[in-house]
């Protein structure tokens, strides 16, 4: 803390500082609170009291809880949650899991490093919309290129029009793009480690494995907990990429594009207001769990 | 347990191989849509496709320069980007700098308040932000996106910025009050030029997501002459056919601009990045 | 000094007659789903067109492109949130209930009947802008509907009259030969509306009953449903019809399928064609009647059940006055401008489907083959879609059930239209 003062300073000088000086970081932070208040808040606050109306003509009409039992009663509702767990599972999976053994890889600092990382960050600055439609066009039935090299497998058929397909498309795209940032996160934790811990475990002859899974792992487990975090939220709400690769099919309907669908296309205001309120419970709640897992020892 | 030469080298071959296969699979499909976009119409849909174009083609670039995705699409991505994250790194200092180094009360709880704010679908405040612009009369301006997207951006933008400034000694500033500097001098003369590469990482991280940003722009975007170039691509797909070529030469000159941003920060941002720009 | 005060003077009356002129005419917004800034089609040139011809004629008017998918749903929030509401725009027929219910149009009834064109009108085109409370909220430009095209040489006896007809025989003739019998959109609200529209129709089945409330669960569209399973179970159909998007046409484009069930506009999009006997026709909007005159394709009503009639759903484009409309007399100037008869039959064939005005389908342009039949095709067989509020979600509720059935075809199929119906009644507002 900076906020001591000297003891040779008169009472009412220490006063007077110590009231301006406890205002400081409220000036700080007055310009971020503003923006964040009538920007966020304000909006979320409003959105929660169209969750409890219908809005028709412009006129809104106080429908209680009539929303939520609609959400609730509707089927679609816990189908999208179901394929939302199954596309964000697998993807988190992948994502992590890749993005680990590519950080572990560029820590063995080949002399190439930089090329690699530059051409790693492509898929990084490319926008959902533009990732979808690139991916949909690789798949495309008739001309895209890897759906003429897996033809043998799929037969005739392009990959989306099965519905495992389409999701499993979604599923890469989306790792394609979210592999570069988190393979960076975990390169960066792996860096931090102390190349003392991983030579005293191999000198008690834990093999490469055992030293990373016992001894690497346990301590970079904050930032795999970030990077879950992030990719769980970011494949959660995702909508860009679903939409343009496979458009609103029930195999990829996720609890996003369902809000989509209800709340903008079908102009259902109130209804994707309280699946807003829904959803963002969900992400709070898995973020809570998964910081549960952070704090554990 | 010391590895012979030959394994060091076999190691060396498997690692390379690996990420040069990783960096392929990463450039594939701009690469495949940079070739595509030099493509004609006709050869855009020959079976089998091509992974070259057979005659090189301008069509698509003309077809995009002859259309507003440049100018004003492009145009007002650029400005909306580069202002909402310019906002968004002036904020988030200050911001930051309060939750890093005051204590006063709350200050956990408002930090885990604004953290809470990422968890908020985007598609929640749409309407509010809608009516909002309506009545102080700024939809379909640049100000008004700006305005969304530094309240969108701020939360993330606070977080990697105050881990930043959390990694600075407080040493070092504890000389400069002594010497008579107030919050922002410091701020100014020490937090900035430490803090660079966080800073740098936190503009390029909302830079890039802003610049790409689609799902508020298609929602709150009518006018032609405030749409972004993500929104303006959609121009070139209407109802039941989408012009790849032409698409794919819009799409290069929206990932462009941001690659190049990229390319320039990159040591900046990896640096930051690796030392830890976003924590836990 | 003199000079100089005169100068003065003069430039003032120049900027107050320029002002006052261009007060005679305000400029106004459309919106619509033709790129008029980029033309991709004919379509978009023909609001090119519109555009700059209402603009020479003294009028200032700015086209505001909106994709398809969500003009409808722009428009509602621009309306119900107060947003740069246009001065006119683009409407889908089919939406009339929507808007209804949301207030979304203004009710132009006593303006329409005024007009010169009313009489005009065709009664089917005029209906689709009427409420059933007798509103009109909107002023009809053309009337697409749906049928099929064929290519001649894979049917030599013409399109099978009747669904089993194509299954039984068609399907193991054409399929031993490599081909499908049909391509089509099996998914979305699309599917629905082109595809599966005249199957259900003919089964005896309906979208809805007439409180707008869904009524699926029943054997008429269990049967519907089996049936196109069937199709994709005997390789009469490409798998691709059942994926998002518009992928399907490439079917019937290189002819691997021998017939489309498509619509009267598919003729703007789908080209170029390739004929079975190797004949490319790349004439842009051109290449399906070029094959048509060839004796290549064909036209055929929609796919119908035995016993039961075909239905080709006929619905309308149009014009409407959104409510907040700031100068709604400028954009019935506007909508009248584009109501002369010659400029609504170039509409007509821009748009691919029969203008709205009959004097406008007496033009030489619709005197063709396509066009007679198209003509006699939604004369015997156009049945509009139930009036419905949620039209876009009852649509897409069934349409799920369909996407859901054939591709996992394991499916109860009874069970999920009852599930689907009881979720859609209770979902409904």
């Amino acid at each position: 803390m900076i906020a001591a003062t000297t003891k040779k300073e008169s009472r009412t000088a220490a006063r007077f500082r110590l009231s301006w000086r406890s205002l400081v970081p409220f000036w700080l932070l007055l310009p971020s609170l503003i923006f964040l208040a009538v920007l966020q808040l304000y909006p979320v606050i409003y959105s929660l009291y169209i969750s409890l109306h219908r809005l028709r003509a412009g006129q809104y009409m106080p429908v209680g809880f009539r929303n939520f039992e609609r959400l609730f009663a509707d089927t679609n509702f816990y189908e999208g949650l179901a394929v939302s767990f199954r596309f964000v599972g697998i993807s988190l999976v992948l994502t992590i899991g890749i993005g680990m053994l590519v950080a572990v890889l560029l820590n063995q600092r080949s002399q190439f490093n930089a090329l690699y990382m530059v051409l790693m960050f492509v898929p990084w600055v490319v926008s959902d919309v533009v990732a979808g439609t690139i991916w949909r066009w690789l798949f495309q039935q008739d001309y895209g290129i890897i759906q003429n090299m897996i033809q043998p497998l799929t037969g005739s058929t392009s990959l989306y029009a099965k519905p495992d397909g389409a999701l499993l498309i979604v599923i890469l795209a989306t790792v394609w793009r979210g592999l570069p940032f988190t393979s960076l996160l975990f390169l960066g934790a792996l860096q931090n480690v102390s190349t003392e811990v991983i030579e005293s475990a191999a000198l008690d002859g834990a093999n490469r494995w055992k030293t990373f899974f016992r001894v690497t792992l346990p301590i970079i487990r904050p930032t795999l907990i970030v990077a879950v975090i992030l990719t769980t939220i970011a494949g959660l709400n995702s909508v860009g990429v679903i939409l343009t690769l496979t458009g609103n099919i029930p195999a990829t309907q996720t609890v996003s594009v369902y809000l989509y669908e209800q709340g903008w296309q079908f102009g259902d205001f109130g209804l994707g207001a309280a699946i807003s309120v829904v959803m963002f419970f969900i992400n709070l709640g898995l973020t809570l769990v998964y910081l549960r897992f952070q704090r554990q020892d | 347990m010391v590895r012979t030469q030959q394994q060091r080298r076999i190691d060396s071959i498997i690692v390379n191989g690996l990420l040069i296969m990783i960096c392929l699979i990463s450039i594939f499909p701009v690469a495949y849509a940079l070739s595509t976009s030099f493509k004609t119409q006709r050869e855009v849909i020959s079976k089998p496709p091509y992974l070259i174009p057979q005659n090189w083609s301008t069509d698509g670039y003309d077809q995009v320069l002859k259309s507003s995705l440049i100018r004003p699409h492009l145009l007002n991505t650029f400005i909306n980007a580069t202002g909402s994250s310019i906002i968004i790194v002036v904020l988030g200092v200050l911001a930051a700098y309060a939750f890093s180094r005051y204590k006063f009360p709350g200050n956990k709880l408002l930090q885990l308040v604004i953290l809470g704010m990422i968890m908020i679908p985007t598609l929640t405040n749409l309407i509010a932000l809608y009516r909002l612009g309506s009545q102080f009369d700024l939809l379909n301006t640049n100000i008004y996106m700006i305005l969304i997207y530094v309240a969108n951006g701020l939360p993330f933008g606070i977080w990697i910025i105050k881990a930043a400034i959390d990694a600075i000694p407080i040493e070092i500033e504890e000389s400069a009050r002594i010497d008579g500097c107030g919050p922002l001098q410091v701020i100014r003369y020490i937090i900035l030029p430490l803090a660079l590469p966080g800073l740098v990482t936190a503009f390029l991280m909302e830079f890039v997501f802003f610049w790409n940003e689609f799902l508020i722009a298609v929602v709150m975007l009518d006018n032609n002459n405030a749409k972004t170039a993500t929104v303006g691509l959609l121009n070139f797909q209407n109802s039941y056919q989408t012009a790849y070529h032409v698409w794919m030469a819009g799409s290069v000159f929206i990932i462009a601009p941001v690659l190049i941003t990229f390319f320039v920060l990159r040591r900046q941002f990896f640096r930051a990045m690796l030392q830890g720009a976003v924590k836990g | 000094m003199k000079k100089r005060f005169l100068l003065l003077t003069v430039l003032v009356l120049a900027i107050m007659t320029s002002i006052a002129s261009a007060q005679d005419r305000p400029a106004i917004t459309v919106w619509t789903k033709f790129n008029s800034d980029t033309p991709q089609n004919v379509q978009d040139e023909w609001m090119k067109a519109a555009v700059d011809d209402y603009n020479a004629a003294g009028g200032s008017i700015t086209n505001v492109f909106q994709p398809y998918d969500q003009i409808n749903s722009k428009l509602n929030l621009a309306v119900q949130a107060g947003g740069d509401v246009p001065d006119v725009s683009y409407v889908d027929g089919q939406f009339l209930g929507f808007y209804d219910y949301n207030g979304t149009l203004t009710d132009i009834t006593e303006w329409v009947k005024a007009q010169s064109w009313f009489e005009d009108l065709s009664p089917a085109a005029l209906s689709a802008c009427t409420t059933p409370a007798g509103v009109i909220l909107c002023v009809p430009t053309a009337t697409p509907g749906s049928l099929t095209y064929y290519w001649t040489e894979l049917y030599p006896e013409g399109f099978p009259a009747t669904a089993e007809q194509l299954l039984n025989e068609d399907c193991p003739r054409l399929s031993a030969d490599g081909r499908y019998v049909a391509t089509f959109k099996g998914t979305e609200n699309f599917g629905l509306e082109v595809a599966y529209h005249s199957l259900i129709r003919s089964a005896g089945a309906a979208i809805s009953d007439e409180d707008g409330r869904a009524a699926w669960a029943n054997d008429e569209m269990v049967k519907v449903i089996e049936y196109v399973r069937s199709l994709f179970a005997n390789k009469c159909a490409p798998e691709i019809a059942l994926a998002g998007g518009f992928d399907f046409e490439n079917s019937f484009k290189d002819n691997s399928a021998a017939a489309i069930l498509a619509g009267t506009w598919t003729y703007v999009f789908n080209n170029p064609v390739t004929a079975p006997n190797g004949t490319l026709y790349d004439l842009g909007a051109d290449s399906i009647f070029t094959a048509a005159q060839d004796g290549q394709i064909g036209f055929a009503p929609p796919l119908a059940f035995e016993g039961g009639q075909p239905a080709s759903n006929v619905y309308a484009t149009a014009w409407a006055i959104p409510t907040g409309s700031a100068n709604p007399d400028e954009a019935k100037e506007f909508i009248n401008f584009t109501m002369e008869s010659q400029r609504n039959a170039d509409f007509g064939v821009a748009y691919g489907s029969l203008p709205s005005l009959l004097s406008a389908r007496e033009n030489e342009m619709f005197q063709t083959g396509y066009w007679q039949q198209v003509a006699e095709i939604q004369n015997t067989y156009g049945t509009a879609m139930p009036f419905l509020v949620e039209y876009d979600r009852g649509i897409a509720a069934l349409a799920e059930v369909f996407t859901k059935c054939l591709t996992d075809t394991s499916l109860d199929i009874m069970a999920t239209l009852q599930a689907a119906q009881d979720n859609y009644n209770n979902s409904i507002q």
